[in-house]
């Protein structure tokens, strides 16, 4: 576990200390969270603002912890490829899925730091969040299934896209694809057919229509993402990305020439 | 039986620093060293592309082993091979008897690589990384820290070590990749290229730590295509083409090249004008291009200077500077392979 730590330790420090990583990660969700309610709900009753006020926060913190799986940790991989480190780690006695798995936790703490704050400053903005100890329990357990997902998409990322920006620019990418066409910002009801079953398929849209709808009801999603079938698919995909990334990371960036 | 238990006790577990590295322990009975790196018949292909044709060498304990070739050669993906970051198509390469296919966890304790990238992370300080790298072969926090602060201070970077690493010039920044590989156990330090991008007084310092570190009992591989750079090392080892052509001490090196003198002259033109008429000074008609003139080579330099000033004044090009000096081992290079090291 000694390896694991260092990794954690290296990861977190780097992210910390870059001074864009935190802007970009940290910035946009913040904005995203003061600046839409000025634009969209004006026109809205007062006594739905708090609660729209809320979703709009719970889908912010989904789209750090997106930034932080899809875009900051292929970044970050790439860039220490482009500097060697896999080959001086390739010489050293450490397995692969040691320093995976000291990159993830990095993220994980990375991202928590990030959601608290994104939390804190939409209830001080005026969120209102309307649920039990057991939904917010729940609610977490959804929070986990994106991030999941998101670390399997970004180590899926960093095993093919060569080059720091080239990785970055990727995850952004599909961090921004994800949340304009998975109903997370534009809402369920209104989207086509066919994105409408994209928003259930994908673990991401699937995990954060079922925090909304807990937190905050279904009225605010357009429809029940908590069925059976969905959940349990939800899970088994969010699962299964990470898995793949953990193996492709695992096998294409400390592949030996 | 008793050697080979000597050295699994020593090869293997934790020891103290390199520089203790008991060398006693590792001879074997006669009083000869044994072999640190021993490579038998190796090749290696990039799909049809054979990069190494058949490489052979031993390299004793303690010794200073310099690779040298140009760009190409294979230097890279030799000491690649021996790091454990590539595999080989067939041959064996032995780490102190372990195989490094077979045996890679041993071997991987056993080597500190330092590749030609800078691989230290730039957000972190100095003793962050030393303390990264440290924590990554094995050993723990507080353990780790002591041995950082180990390295740091032989390596001169004792006084930088809260630095970030963003804030170091290239030469600091090499010596700490060198620390990270100086690690309790490691017996064989393989560095490659290590000075490039190092200007002369930050080159000459580094390889001065690194001839320091080698006296103290590590067996250093070293590759570069810079002929000064070989010259500290006690074996040079010429490479071109996937095959080691030559291998010696640097002085029999010279002696086995017949080289006593090389002219060096700057000029102020460089065209094929000039290197035709230095051509005919040349004892062998061998004529090697330099940054900012040419070398020949010649027995007798202070008979021909004032012919070569002359001659070369007759077709409009000035001599800046011409001086006679013995041969180095890039001229050695070049005398024996009639390649240059660097074009």
């Amino acid at each position: 576990m000694n390896q694991v730590a260092a990794v954690v330790e290296k990861t977190f420090k780097e992210f910390l200390r870059d001074k864009m990583e935190i802007f970009w990660t940290f910035a946009v969700p913040l904005f995203f969270l003061i600046v839409l309610p000025l634009m969209f709900y004006v026109d809205a009753p007062k006594e739905v603002i708090s609660n729209l006020k809320g979703g709009l926060t719970l889908t912010m913190v989904i789209f750090l912890i997106m930034t932080a799986g899809q875009a900051n940790l292929p970044g970050s991989i790439a860039s220490d490829k482009g500097r060697g480190l896999y080959l001086k780690m390739a010489s050293m006695p450490i397995k692969p899925w040691k320093e995976a798995l000291g990159r993830v936790l990095a993220v994980w703490i990375f991202s928590s730091i990030g959601a608290i704050l994104v939390l804190l400053v939409g209830l001080i903005y005026g969120a209102k969040l309307s649920c039990g100890l057991i939904d917010a329990l729940e609610s977490l357990g959804f929070v986990l299934i994106t991030f999941f997902a998101s670390v399997g998409i970004g180590l899926t990322i960093a095993a093919f896209v060569k080059g720091e920006s080239a990785a970055t620019h990727t995850g952004v990418a599909i961090t921004l694809l994800t949340y304009f066409l998975g109903g997370m910002v534009v809402s369920y009801s209104s989207l086509p057919a066919l994105l409408q079953t994209f928003a259930r398929i994908h673990p991401i849209c699937s995990a954060n229509a079922s925090i909304v709808f807990l937190l905050e009801g279904e009225d605010f999603v357009g429809y029940n993402p908590l069925n059976t079938g969905q959940i349990c698919f939800t899970i088994m995909s969010s699962l299964l990305i990470f898995i793949i990334g953990f193996a492709l990371y695992s096998k294409f960036c400390w592949r030996k020439k | 039986m008793m050697y080979k238990r000597k050295t699994k006790l020593c090869a293997t577990e934790l020891v103290p620093p390199l520089y203790i590295a008991n060398s006693i322990f590792l001879r074997k009975r006669d009083g000869k060293r044994m072999n640190a790196i021993t490579i038998h018949n190796l090749q290696k292909n990039y799909g049809d592309d054979e990069v190494l044709k058949g490489v052979n060498l031993k390299i004793e304990e303690r010794e200073f082993y310099a690779l040298m070739g140009p760009n190409g050669s294979g230097k890279t993906t030799l000491a690649s091979i021996i790091a454990c970051t590539s595999l080989h198509s067939s041959g064996t390469v032995e780490i102190y008897g372990h195989n490094v296919v077979e045996e890679a966890k041993k071997v991987k304790k056993l080597i500190g690589y330092v590749p030609q990238e800078n691989f230290s992370s730039l957000h972190l300080t100095g003793k962050e990384n030393a303390i990264y790298f440290t924590r990554l072969f094995g050993f723990s926090k507080d353990e780790a820290k002591k041995i950082a602060r180990d390295m740091l201070d032989k390596m001169g970077l004792f006084e930088d070590a809260e630095k970030r690493v963003s804030n170091y010039s290239g030469g600091m920044r090499k010596r700490l990749e060198v620390a990270t590989a100086l690690l309790p156990g490691v017996k064989i330090l393989i560095l490659d290229e290590p000075t490039t991008g190092l200007d002369p007084s930050a080159r000459k310092n580094f390889l001065g730590l690194i001839k320091r570190v080698n006296e103290k009992g590590a067996t250093v591989f070293f590759v570069t295509h810079i002929g000064e750079d070989a010259e500290i090392a006690s074996r040079v080892g010429f490479m071109d083409k996937g095959k080691i052509v030559m291998d010696d001490e640097p002085e029999r090196l010279r002696k086995r090249s017949g080289l006593k003198n090389v002219v060096n002259i700057e000029t102020s033109i460089k065209n094929d004008r000039v290197c035709n008429v230095l051509k005919q000074f040349s004892d062998d008609d061998k004529i090697l291009e330099t940054e900012k003139g040419f070398k020949i080579y010649c027995q007798k330099p202070e008979e021909i200077t004032p012919s070569i000033v002359k001659s070369l004044d007759k077709i409009g090009c000035k001599v800046t500077r011409i001086e006679a000096m013995p041969p180095s081992i890039e001229d050695v290079f070049f005398k024996l392979t009639e390649k240059p090291l660097r074009r």
